[in-house]
């Protein structure tokens, strides 16, 4: 009963970590542009994240460390420099596309403008971490997950893309690679965001890290594989009916998402005016739980490295330099969202960036997994891999291409 | 092995030469297309606002953006002269310039909550949008 409800609540947290601004943003974008085509794009990012979140947890729950630690503390501080600095940037830019699509939520619903939202977006994600308990934080993602679930707030765009009944034959084509029928290098950007959207770095190590705090042990690796399989699983549900219901609605119309006020034009059609409220509340209620896992995963990756205390449950006088560093990068990345950057362009390009910078993340984190010293009679097999270094790879060859594309405006 | 990572690089460098050196017609067509984009995203935003099924306070936010949209299409078309010398380039702006006033336009009717000049805009809006679209993939406005 106590592994069902665990399994349940890490379900709902995955599930509710997964949409966030990069992810709806990403898909909104790519099924306005190419329709169903990149339906792929996501299906393969999902089976990666997925595959990664079960290895983060499985290595945490064998080895009691979690990713930032143990490749610290198998590699070395100077090798470890250098997928630390890559994520703490990376980090910065997804948190302040966080906090950005937060402010973006309201400003949909109230038609103020964006700067008004910025500070009390960051101030409420930093209140919660100062005051609350990693266990708080847990459950109150999964409980904004479930109530997202029960009212369809989230789920609203697997409704949506029921109602809208679309060509099914046509969106099962989606899950097979095509090639582009217009703006090849925009197709492998959008392909490219679409990887990073889902397969974040953050969320390995924010996994991992909350595994450690609960003090999973070889008895949870079941769990573990629920959780990741399935909470990434829904989530990719999620993703899908994003791009799907974007394909349906604004791809015909000839509307290629630039801005927030388009991608929410989405839910109109199919759910009249609450369609507004629906996409306002998914992305807000998405982007603050991402906010706070990534602000922590920040805190967690920085005193991992440097060998400080380090946990949500200890209050902020016993843990003071892990309590400063979430409250740095929230302020840091308010300011980047104050400086006037687009806040959409800056949520792609971060999801690009983000598949350039995994392998420096993944692949000694790949080495760890097939580490008996870590992870026992549990190292990684051929399948798994396999499976990452495939999807990794090709992301990132695909992402050496399309971004410098993209940036130099080709 | 040394020779391969040349060829690649070599391979990296033509491919991103090839993309990013942009054509007069190219910085048209995506000048048009990113117009009938804004153009398409107003027409909805209105047709919404119409049935009341969003807020006024959105509307006006969506056709602003939309607004700033197209001036920004505009601003791309202009920075590129060889692409306005041609005769089609021309054309393009000047319809861009037609839809970015009939935009601002749909913002104020909106505020003044004017539901019949608004009707009378959009059909405005689409036409001159047809305007521009024999240039683009043909997604229609």
């Amino acid at each position: 009963m106590k592994n069902a409800l665990k399994m349940l609540l890490g379900i709902v947290t995955s599930f509710a970590g997964f949409i966030e601004v990069g992810s709806l943003s990403t898909s909104a974008q790519a099924g306005s542009v190419f329709g169903f085509q990149l339906l792929w794009a996501l299906a393969l990012a999902v089976l990666g994240v997925a595959a990664l979140v079960e290895m983060a947890g499985r290595m945490a729950a064998c080895s009691h460390h979690s990713l930032a630690a143990a490749i610290r503390e198998h590699f070395g501080a100077h090798f470890h420099a250098v997928p630390f600095l890559a994520e703490m940037l990376l980090d910065l830019l997804v948190l302040a596309a966080e906090i950005g699509g937060m402010a973006i939520a309201v400003r949909l619903l109230s038609g103020t403008a964006l700067v008004f939202w910025v500070l009390p977006a960051a101030l409420l994600v930093w209140l919660l971490l100062w005051k609350g308990t990693f266990g708080m934080i847990q459950n109150g993602v999964s409980w904004l997950g479930l109530v997202s679930v029960c009212f369809g707030v989230v789920g609203a765009f697997v409704v949506a893309l029921v109602r809208l009944h679309p060509a099914w034959g046509e969106v099962a084509r989606g899950f097979v690679p095509s090639a582009p029928h217009h703006h090849p290098a925009r197709y492998a950007f959008m392909a490219v965001s679409i990887l990073g959207a889902t397969i974040s770095p953050y969320l390995l190590n924010f996994y991992a890290s909350g595994a450690v705090e609960e003090k999973w042990s070889e008895k949870d690796l079941m769990v573990n594989r629920f959780v990741a399989w399935l909470g990434m699983g829904f989530g990719g549900m999620i993703s899908m009916g994003v791009m799907a219901v974007s394909a349906s609605v604004l791809h015909p119309r000839g509307i290629d998402v630039d801005s927030y006020e388009q991608a929410a034009l989405m839910l109109v059609p199919p759910f009249g005016r609450w369609g507004l409220v629906l996409f306002a509340a998914s992305l807000g209620v998405g982007c603050f739980g991402a906010a706070l896992e990534i602000a922590l995963n920040v805190a967690y990756t920085v005193a991992q490295a440097l060998g400080w205390n380090w946990s949500e449950d200890l209050a902020p006088r016993d843990d003071a330099r892990f309590c400063l560093v979430y409250t740095a990068v929230v302020a840091l990345a308010a300011l980047v969202v104050l400086s006037g950057i687009d806040p959409l362009r800056l949520t792609l390009l971060s999801m690009a960036l983000t598949v350039m910078v995994l392998p420096i993340v993944v692949f000694p984190f790949l080495v760890l997994l097939n580490d008996e010293a870590y992870l026992g009679g549990h190292t990684n097999g051929p399948l798994g891999n396999a499976v990452v270094v495939v999807i990794v790879a090709a992301g990132f060859l695909m992402a050496l291409v399309a971004v410098p594309l993209e940036i130099l405006g080709g | 092995m040394r020779r391969l990572a040349l060829l690649a690089t070599a391979g990296l460098a033509l491919a991103m030469a090839g993309g990013c050196s942009s054509s007069p017609e190219d910085t048209r067509r995506e000048a048009a297309e990113g117009a009938l984009s804004w153009a398409a995203g107003a027409r909805m935003t209105a047709e919404a606002w119409s049935a009341r099924r969003v807020t006024s306070a959105f509307a006006r936010a969506g056709l602003e953006a939309a607004q700033r949209g197209l001036e920004q299409e505009r601003a791309r078309l202009g920075a590129a002269p060889r692409a306005l010398a041609d005769a089609r380039g021309a054309v393009d702006a000047d319809a861009i310039a037609t839809l970015s006033v009939l935009v601002a336009r749909m913002q104020q009717a909106v505020e003044r909550g004017d539901g019949a000049g608004l009707a009378a805009l959009e059909t405005e809006l689409a036409a001159a949008a047809r305007g521009l679209q024999p240039s683009t993939r043909g997604a229609g406005t």
